[in-house]
């Protein structure tokens, strides 16, 4: 298992165009989006694009990294630490993220619960897709109120 | 259920070439977890465990062979569960180093392989070297593991998608170093 980390230079996002690779052991089973044809193929081809469907809008400064997960190593991605949660202890930093951050298609939310992304009407097209895969209809919502976290 | 099944019966690779063998029909048509249905009862029958007739009539036509690792028990379940170590020893140093350019290459082999076949002919740049591992198109072949060297290798998004990829984007596989080769 490797992280990767995002930074204001670069922005990381995994995916796995062969089958569905995931770190399952780590994060439990993938999102029925993160299986999809349509998630494999285009991140690889049109990662911005894919990223801003799931809320997440990147300057055009801030490179974007595509991990494509073809052998038995899996990433992970370690998202940047928000603004204003100096002297914050991991595990209250650890509220502030959810799956989505660790696969690289959200932001962890802000401290205080602000948004952690601009739009969360962006992601209709990925819930549409996959209707029992709740995080990704309010991802922000989800990272606050998301009480029992996997290991 | 399916992994329960390939205990001692078959490996991740010889799993993923078996969804793989479906017919694309089938494939195309199936939900993510049919899939696995559909590959288990495949392999079920490949490997003897099972025959057609019992598939079809959802009913014992007399006792099968017995597992390769015995019957199969609750208490193996964590182990069965649990995430195998894939890192091999291999003779001999790697071909390629860090920060060297290399080519995917332009192969379609008929069998199992994990080169997508996006960056075939492509040229990117080895990034990382993580160890020899288990060579999943030699398992599926039935010739062993035949540990090979893996590299991580980026590649440019306008070197994989021409005027048409988005600015700023790249792209990295890992690669076992069969699927490269020196770029001049």
């Amino acid at each position: 298992l490797i992280a990767v980390e995002n930074t204001p230079e670069v922005h990381n996002v995994v995916v796995c165009t062969l089958c569905s690779c995931y770190p399952w052991d780590v994060l439990g089973l993938p999102p029925v989006w993160y299986k999809s044809d349509a998630y494999r193929s285009r991140t690889v081809k049109q990662p911005r694009t894919v990223l801003a469907e799931f809320g997440v809008h990147l300057e055009p400064t801030v490179a974007v990294r595509v991990w494509d997960s073809t052998a038995e190593t899996r990433y992970l991605v370690l998202p940047m630490r928000p603004v204003g949660t100096d002297g914050w202890d991991e595990a209250r930093l650890a509220t502030l993220v959810d799956r989505n951050c660790m696969i690289g298609v959200g932001l962890p939310a802000g401290p205080g619960g602000a948004d952690c992304w601009t739009a969360s009407t962006t992601s209709a097209a990925w819930t549409a897709s996959a209707p029992s895969s709740p995080s990704t209809t309010n991802p922000c919502s989800t990272s606050r109120g998301r009480a029992g976290r996997s290991p | 259920m399916s992994t329960a099944m390939s205990a001692g019966e078959w490996n991740i690779d010889m799993g993923r070439h078996g969804i793989e063998r479906l017919p694309p029909v089938v494939y195309l048509s199936s939900s993510y977890y049919e899939r696995w249905l559909r590959r288990l009862e495949l392999m079920l029958i490949e490997h003897g465990l099972v025959v057609q007739d019992e598939l079809t009539s959802g009913r014992s036509a007399g006792a099968g062979r017995d597992l390769t690792r015995g019957t199969f028990t609750y208490a193996r379940v964590p182990t069965v569960l649990q995430r195998g170590s894939f890192t091999r020893e291999r003779q001999g140093p790697p071909l390629f180093q860090q920060g060297q350019r290399v080519r995917a290459r332009n192969n379609h082999p008929p069998s199992h392989t994990r080169l997508p076949r996006y960056v075939r002919g492509h040229t990117g740049v080895v990034e990382r070297l993580h160890g020899a591992n288990a060579f999943p198109d030699s398992i599926v072949s039935g010739k062993g593991e035949d540990p090979q060297w893996l590299y991580t290798v980026r590649f440019d998004g306008r070197e994989l998608w021409g005027d048409d990829a988005e600015p700023g984007t790249t792209v990295s596989i890992d690669a076992f170093e069969p699927y490269l080769e020196a770029v001049p």
